[in-house]
């Protein structure tokens, strides 16, 4: 007999023994069977019987889980690793010359390998009892640093943003994969029976680059997917009744749906999805119930409000994103991803003074607002924040003051959810062209988030065109810093 | 055996159910539900954790394993682990207890955990999937399983780098025998003894002879309306209309079945519907994925020949001759070149730098996906390493990757080489000839450039790239070709840096160039279509290696070792003038595949057609029939089936005829159909209850495009037009025939498990989400089909309630209401009307869909409906300087020289005072595609009372871009019109600025309404008149001329300029003006539905929306 469960084989190690499992996925045929009961009764119970499927219970992780939700904080187009959180004095010392052979080559998104260094302009200081480096465009950011761990050694495979950014997400450059969300969801289930489990917002009307298949599902059922949620109303796509459809009207559409529904689905008891069908009626009126609450900001307090940034333009938008993500955590929502930036806004080709100071000051306070007030609430020990882009930015110069695609090495961080605060993971070389201490390869970042989330990203299995798929492609290893089996 | 229970998760914890993939044939036996719950949550982690390191499968301490029942009861050094029933009789609960070992040495259990562990010994020791304990003792306590602690599935293969004589015995590997059908069933030995034993064709008798051996007796026959819903939408896509049911219930000859299934094969439909499974496996889709997702706007030609194909019923060892090799065998033959655009369905990357990855990439793409649709061979994990679980070394996937090689993409109509023409390019090519010359001069100028500035896109490429570049094409290898071929597609030839002598030589050529043309017009063949294609790079092949290992030998192209592991060399190609241009490689390889003697490729193509009707294939695994995949339920079907099939010349329609007209297909759904008022579970339910030996017909969802199409269908909306490019999804044409974008989704199709066409999809998800639900229910597609439904029911005439509910239920769901149903429907009917007053008409519904590159809604504007144009009244809207902004989306323009308007306040005629925002068309004197104001004022007044001004930018068609025109005419100032153009797809492109000095003074006051998409309709002779295609999206009018910092592009807010600003999303309100200035749009000239009875028709829209969102319409039986 064969283990279903997509926690499939065993592990030892690092990793923690994985447990076969084994339920039958038939319980509701088996009473059917079992209980010699006429058919009629099938409609009348198919709703109590299936409750613990409807209330979405959450699923045994692989291990104990230190992160509940993740925030993901995807600061798309690609900042600056060596504007913000990595200081390379060398570029001072090399402004305006080629960089020194020594360092190789790679290949560059816009070609301009051989242009001269770029110094940075930023005046860098070290904060907290950590005493990290932090740019002067992040002071919001500086004073959470010892909540944070800088991993600045982190290597991308994408060198233009699809590519990166389908990794980031799926783990594979090329299209079709399930988003790091989605495997989550399918790992765990949920926490909420009146919210998607997996949530992404954006901060401005750019099409985010690939589109909705960053948090697609790919080949796995497309219930697994992201439900992309707006600030405004209605937060969900077609979460409204349709206009001058009244209240009443609706029920009663409901009412009769459902009583054609039940009837179906008692003549055809095998087909356990038209159940579901019914339930998933039930969920979506109370999604309609729910969301705009959950999007309702009316009572978050003015000083709560002010710790994000709603109260000044700049760093409204983002501000609202963060302070939403909050209040999805707090109401079971799995995983969350705020885009910033949207549409590549990142992407400093050209004078990424302008360009990084803007897009720093929008997401800076939010940001760290976010963390503060995770941590005042007391959730910040089970909730997971990442930041970071695709990549980050080359050395070199690009048009004279702009910073090419690096996706060699760069820098992403986490907080909370147990990670080590206030320290430093890994190291790229002199000029922060790649990594070369402790690199994490997005397949690493993504095997230490599902590790922090209680998944083995080698035990989570889902079965496509017959074979299994994993969510890491089969590579990656949790970082033993961040995931606490090293000492930091 | 594997079990692939892959949705155990969804159904054991998930709030939505996912379906229709294999599920497990065997139920557990020993545990019941609540055991295995109780072992898998409390006992199984505990001994896993804290047992399994010292008693698993990797090391028995004492000579124990705790990691299976058979490991408990036959025990260790000490005896048996467990007494089942005896707890305190367990050594096993003596050692964690600490009554004896003290176990586990690493900490003793929390109480709870040894509790269960007692309880569970208490309760039995029941081990889900493992029989009682007392039976395996009664049984000697068998063999354990090897790999009863890891039992995951497939071992994994021990054997490196070799495939063994094991490897080769497996079925899938086997010559294809036909086996002798079992003679038909006796009907003795069943429980009832009266086994039904109709038997319509060969089919029959091996289905029947299974489940006689199994006991269980197949349900009866389907009805008659139900078949044709069946019938009608397994082969057409739709459903059948009430009177085509009628009909065939009516119908009293025996052979009525055979003779509607002889029609519907016949159905050009039937095409319609069945490409559809074949572009699913080949990841069809009409955009490059990736960031820009540029659209391909010649990929529908092989989705039309896909079609044909189907509805031709094309022979399929041609059909894959063709798309592999299509170019090579037959090259003069246009639609086999077509063909080849199988090949050409990989997404692209549009700037991607890295080339030698870009082509490694490329070939990987189509060496998996051809591995995978045709042999049902899992290649993809053996591009680096050895298969763990298939006999599939990594030097197979190289060698298959061998034949796709000098692979080069076309894009052209003809085929490329000067030896491969039909006649119909060969007329061409002799006109060609005549400016042969002069192409050669042009060409040779350009070649001589080195200078990087002539060479748009070339700078940003690796020097070694740029090197092969300059290199002369006849130096350059095959692999260098196709890297220079994949670095030109980025890099444009720009004249403008020649030096002046060069510039001015090159373009005297172009001139003459364009005089030849103008003068020969009528002599010039025609034009060989556009398409997606493919062609070997030449006659030598570059070389395979395997990556990391570039000194081994090179690997040639070899059938793969499993399968003899013999070279397979070139096959001759049709003679060529001039000699070879291709390897012939693919050709061989084709060929291979096409092969009767290839055991795979009949079998698995056969598999995919009893996949396609019963929603499971014999083998579940459709597209791996490894190791990994799951073994046939009926191998001896599945062979007679596969030697049928070559039998018939590899007919596609015989097969699908055999299939549909068994007895098989034709039962019912339902469980107890034919048992008369039984109640007890029949014995299929009991031991097959998922249906594997097939004693009923699987009830299924309907797919995406059959969900639209049905709909459309049933409201008489569906265009019957076939072919063709395709339409937006908003357009009421076949689904097949709609847009299909990689990042941009029809919001139906997403709901609905459609393929997003980035890899071969062998197997749709079926999944039902709270977000379905909202879509059907809420969004405004499906309301607007009941809306379609109701207009048509309401204008039938039917005065009695009961008699129009019932046809409602007649056409949606296909079936006649039960009196019951029609009782229910009525009240409802009634009840609706009750509540509602006469203004709450809905009926103003406007067209919205997404545009790509933005979030939201943008509105949809067809010049086939001109009254979808916006307007509001024009009062107190600019008279002088004025901005108007814009996002839009060009699909197409006229043939002529009219105007596609973004927004006007004018009715066009020159005498008119007014303005228009729009793009010309293609015989426009400013060129097509240039973004334009006109603008015309008081005839009384000195300048120009009418003045098109021409911005100089050209818009591509179906490329999303934001514009404006910041308009400066007061009279005694600096007049300019400044256009603005940002291409929404290129991030790296920078805003376009144009200044133009307009002629034009003064004010162009206008009574006239301001439109979107078109013209004031209420003026004479305006309505319907250059209306726009596509979308339009964030529309703002502001009243000076705005200097760029106040763009919406750079996210300006000149909030006291704004005079309007529409942004077509649900809040404000799709129509509303969004700056609070109250303009909100209305549909020009709006033709309301003229109904008698309004709330009548409001009531009924609302039963035919419950219908629509009914399981009765979205299944079938």
């Amino acid at each position: 007999m064969s283990n279903d469960s997509p926690h499939g084989d065993s592990q030892i190690g690092l990793r923690g023994p994985l447990i076969p499992h084994y339920e039958p996925a038939t319980s509701r045929r088996e009473w059917l069977l079992k209980s010699g009961a006429g058919f009629g009764a099938l409609a009348l119970t198919a709703l109590a019987e299936s409750s613990r499927e409807a209330r979405g219970e959450a699923r045994l992780p692989h291990h104990a889980a230190q992160a509940k939700s993740v925030i993901f904080l995807f600061m798309e187009g690609g900042p600056s690793h060596i504007d913000l959180f990595d200081p390379k004095p060398a570029l001072k010392i090399l402004a305006g010359k080629p960089l020194p052979k020594s360092f190789g080559t790679v290949i560059t998104a816009m070609g301009e390998f051989h242009s001269p260094v770029l110094p940075d302009q930023r005046v860098w200081q070290q904060h907290g009892k950590s005493g990290l480096w932090v740019s002067d465009w992040l002071p919001h950011t500086a004073t959470m640093i010892d909540e944070i761990a800088v991993i600045r050694s982190c290597v991308s495979d994408g060198i233009n943003h699809s590519g990166g950014v389908c990794q980031m997400n799926t783990g594979s450059v090329l299209g079709g994969r399930p988003s790091l969300g989605a495997w989550a969801t399918y790992g765990l289930g949920s926490e909420t029976d009146d919210l998607p489990a997996f949530v992404v917002m954006q901060d401005a009307d750019g099409q985010v680059v690939n589109g909705p298949r960053n948090w697609s599902a790919g080949f796995m059922p497309a219930v697994y997917q992201g439900a992309k949620l707006s600030g405004g109303e209605p937060p969900i796509a077609n979460l409204r009744t349709p206009r001058g459809i009244t209240s009443g009207r609706q029920q009663a559409k409901l009412d009769l749906l459902a009583r054609f529904n039940r009837e179906y689905a008692a003549a055809v008891p095998e087909q356990t999805e038209l159940e579901a069908r019914i339930r998933n009626y039930e969920l979506a009126f109370r999604m309609q119930a729910a969301a705009p609450g959950a999007v309702n900001l009316a009572d978050e307090t003015e000083e709560t409000q002010r710790l994000y940034g709603l109260d000044e333009k700049p760093t409204a938008a983002f501000g609202r994103n963060c302070l939403l993500a909050r209040r999805l955590v707090e109401r079971g929502v799995r995983f969350v991803q705020l885009y910033h930036g949207a549409g590549s806004k990142w992407d400093a080709h050209s004078g990424i003074e302008k360009n990084h100071a803007e897009l720093c000051r929008q997401m800076d306070k939010p940001v760290a607002g976010l963390l503060a007030d995770l941590r005042r609430r007391g959730l910040l020990d089970s909730t997971l924040v990442v930041w970071g882009g695709e990549f980050g930015r080359t050395p070199m110069s690009e048009k004279g003051n702009g910073r090419d695609h690096n996706p060699t090495g760069f820098t992403m961080w986490m907080a909370g959810a147990g990670v080590p605060g206030g320290t430093v993971i890994g190291a790229t070389d002199e000029v922060g062209l790649r990594a070369i201490d402790d690199r994490m390869h997005v397949h690493d970042l993504h095997a230490t988030i599902l590790h922090l989330m209680g998944l083995d990203h080698m035990g989570l299995i889902y079965t496509f065109k017959g074979r299994p798929e994993r969510p890491t492609l089969n590579e990656g290893v949790p970082n033993r810093r961040l995931v606490g089996t090293l000492p930091a | 055996m594997v079990h692939h229970n892959r949705f155990l998760h969804s159904l054991a914890g998930c709030l939505v159910v996912a379906c229709g993939c294999g599920t497990a044939v065997a139920a557990p036996t020993a545990a019941n539900a609540d055991q295995a719950h109780f072992f898998e949550t409390e006992v199984r982690p505990v001994l896993v954790k804290r047992c399994g390191s010292c008693h698993g499968a990797e090391k028995q301490k004492a000579g124990l394993r705790l990691d299976s029942l058979v490991g408990m009861l036959r025990g260790g050094e000490s005896g048996p682990a467990i007494e089942p029933g005896d707890p305190d009789a367990s050594n096993l609960v003596a050692a964690i207890r600490h009554d004896s070992w003290e176990m586990p040495p690493d900490g003793k259990l929390a109480d709870d955990q040894i509790a269960a562990i007692v309880r569970w010994i208490a309760t039995g020791a029941a081990w889900p999937g493992e029989k009682p304990a007392a039976e395996l003792i009664a049984a000697g306590l068998p063999a354990e399983k090897e790999t009863a602690s890891t039992d995951t599935g497939p071992k994994q293969r021990t054997q490196k780098g070799t495939i063994t004589e094991a490897d080769r015995r497996s079925w899938a590997y086997q010559p294809v025998q036909r086996p002798e059908p079992p003679s038909t069933p006796s009907g003795e030995g069943t429980p009832q003894g009266l086994l039904r034993s109709t038997v319509h064709n060969t089919i029959d008798r091996f289905i029947l002879a299974r489940l006689e051996a199994a006991g269980i007796e197949p349900v009866a026959e389907a009805d008659r309306a139900t078949l044709a819903r069946r019938l009608y939408l397994d082969l057409l896509g739709v459903p059948p209309q009430p009177a085509d049911v009628a009909l065939f219930v009516a119908d009293p000859e025996a052979d009525a079945y055979d003779r509607l299934v002889d029609r519907l094969l016949a159905d050009p439909r039937h095409g319609e519907r069945w490409a559809r499974h074949w572009l699913d496996l080949s990841r069809y889709a009409e955009s490059d994925g990736f960031r820009q997702d540029a659209f391909r706007p010649t990929a529908w030609r092989y989705r039309d020949y896909v079609v044909a194909a189907f509805n031709a019923d094309k022979p399929y060892d041609r059909f894959i001759l063709e798309q592999l090799a299509g170019d090579e065998l037959f090259p003069n033959d246009l639609e086999a070149i077509t063909a080849t655009g199988f090949l050409r369905q990989t997404p692209y990357e549009y700037n991607q730098v890295d080339v030698e990855r870009q082509r490694s990439e490329i070939l990987s793409e189509v060496t998996d996906v051809t591995a995978d649709v045709f042999l049902a061979m899992g290649m993809g994990c053996a591009r680096c390493h050895d298969h763990k679980f298939d006999p599939i070394l990594q030097r197979d996937y190289f060698s298959l990757q061998s034949f796709f090689a000098p692979l080069a993409w076309r894009d052209g109509g003809a085929p490329p080489s000067a030896g491969q023409h039909s006649q119909h390019s060969a007329a061409q090519r002799a006109y060609a000839k005549q400016t042969a010359g002069l192409q050669s001069q042009l060409r040779a100028i350009e070649k001589a450039t080195t200078d990087e500035a002539a060479w748009k896109g070339l700078g940003r490429f690796p020097p070694e790239i740029k090197a092969l570049f300059y290199k002369p094409v006849v130096e350059r290898s095959s692999h260098e070709e196709q890297l220079v071929q994949l670095a030109s597609r980025q890099v444009t030839f720009k004249p403008e840096a020649l030096s002046a002598e060069d510039r001015s030589l090159y373009e005297s050529i172009k001139k003459e160039l364009v005089d030849f043309e103008a003068a020969h017009a009528a002599d010039k063949p025609p034009v060989a279509p556009a398409m997606l294609s493919v062609a070997d790079v030449s006659a030598i092949a570059p070389e395979t290696t395997i990556p990391g290992k570039p000194d081994a030998e090179p690997i040639e192209p070899c059938v793969p070792t499993v399968l003899g592991g013999s070279p397979l060399p070139p096959a001759a190609l049709p003679t060529e003038e001039d000699g070879p241009r291709s390897t012939g490689r693919r050709a061989a390889l084709a060929r291979w595949i096409a092969s009767p003697d290839n055991p795979l490729t009949a079998r698995v193509f056969v598999n995919r057609l009893w996949q396609w009707h019963f929603g499971r294939g014999l083998v579940p695994t459709t597209s791996d029939f490894g190791n990994l995949g799951e073994d046939p339920s009926h191998p001896e079907l599945l062979d007679w089936l596969a030697a049928e099939f070559v039998a018939h010349g590899w007919s596609v329609k015989h097969i699908n005829r055999l299939i549909v007209t068994s007895a098989a297909y034709r039962q019912s759904v339902h469980p107890q159909a034919g048992r008369g008022p039984a109640t007890d579970p029949s014995p299929g339910q009991t031991v097959d209850p998922h249906n594997h030996l097939l004693w009923r017909q699987n009830c299924r969802r309907l797919e995406a495009e059959q969900v639209r199409d049905a709909a459309l269908s049933i409201t008489g909306e569906l265009a019957q037009q076939m072919s063709g490019p395709s339409v937006p999804p908003t357009k009421p044409r076949r689904s097949i025939y709609t847009t299909h974008l990689r990042n941009t989704r029809d919001d139906l199709c997403d709901v609905f498990d459609a393929p997003d066409g980035y890899a071969s999809c062998a197997e749709r998800n079926c999944t039902t989400t709270p977000m379905q639900a909202l879509f059907l229910v809420n969004g405004e597609w499906m309301l607007a089909r009941a809306r379609a439904l109701a207009l048509q029911l309401e204008q039938s005439g039917i005065a009695n309630d009961d008699i129009l509910v019932a046809e409602a239920v007649r056409r949606v769901t296909g079936r006649e209401p039960s009196a019951a149903r029609v009782a229910e429907a009525s009240a409802f009917l009634r009840e609706q009307r009750r509540q509602l007053d006469d203004d709450s008409s809905t009926l103003s519904q406007v067209a919205a869909q997404r545009m790509p590159q933005r979030a939201g809604l943008a509105a949809v504007v067809d010049p086939a409906n001109p009254s979808a144009v916006l307007a509001s009244p024009g009062d107190g809207l600019p008279a002088v300087d004025f901005t108007i902004e814009a996002h839009v989306v060009l699909q197409s323009l006229f043939a002529d020289a009219t105007v596609r308007t973004i927004a006007s306040q004018w009715t066009g005629g020159t005498a008119d005072p007014g303005w228009s925002l729009g793009v010309t068309s293609e015989k426009s004197k400013y060129k097509p595609r240039n973004l334009i104001l006109q603008l015309a004022g008081d005839v009384h007044k000195k300048g120009s009372p009418y003045e098109v001004i021409p911005s100089g930018i050209h818009l591509d068609l179906q490329r999303p871009y934001y514009v404006a025109a910041s308009v400066r005419v007061a009279e005694g100032g600096d007049r300019s019109v400044t256009f603005f153009c940002k291409d929404l797809s290129d991030n790296d492109s920078l805003l376009v600025v144009k200044e133009v000095k307009p002629g034009f003074i003064g004010s162009h006051a206008s009574s006239r309404s301001f439109a979107i998409g078109g013209r004031d309709a209420t003026a004479p002779g305006a309505a319907g008149t250059s209306v726009w295609d596509g979308l339009v999206d964030d529309v703002r009018l502001s009243n000076r001329a705005l200097a760029q910092r106040d763009l919406l592009w750079e996210a300006g807010t000149p909030d006291d300029a704004v005079v309007g600003f529409w942004t077509f999303e649900e809040t404000p309100g799709f129509a509303a003006d969004a700056s609070g200035h109250g303009r909100s749009l209305v549909r020009n000239g709006l033709p309301l539905p003229r109904v008698k009875d309004i709330r009548r028709y409001e009531a009924l829209v609302d039963l035919c929306h419950v219908l629509f969102n009914s399981s009765e319409f979205l299944y079938v039986e």
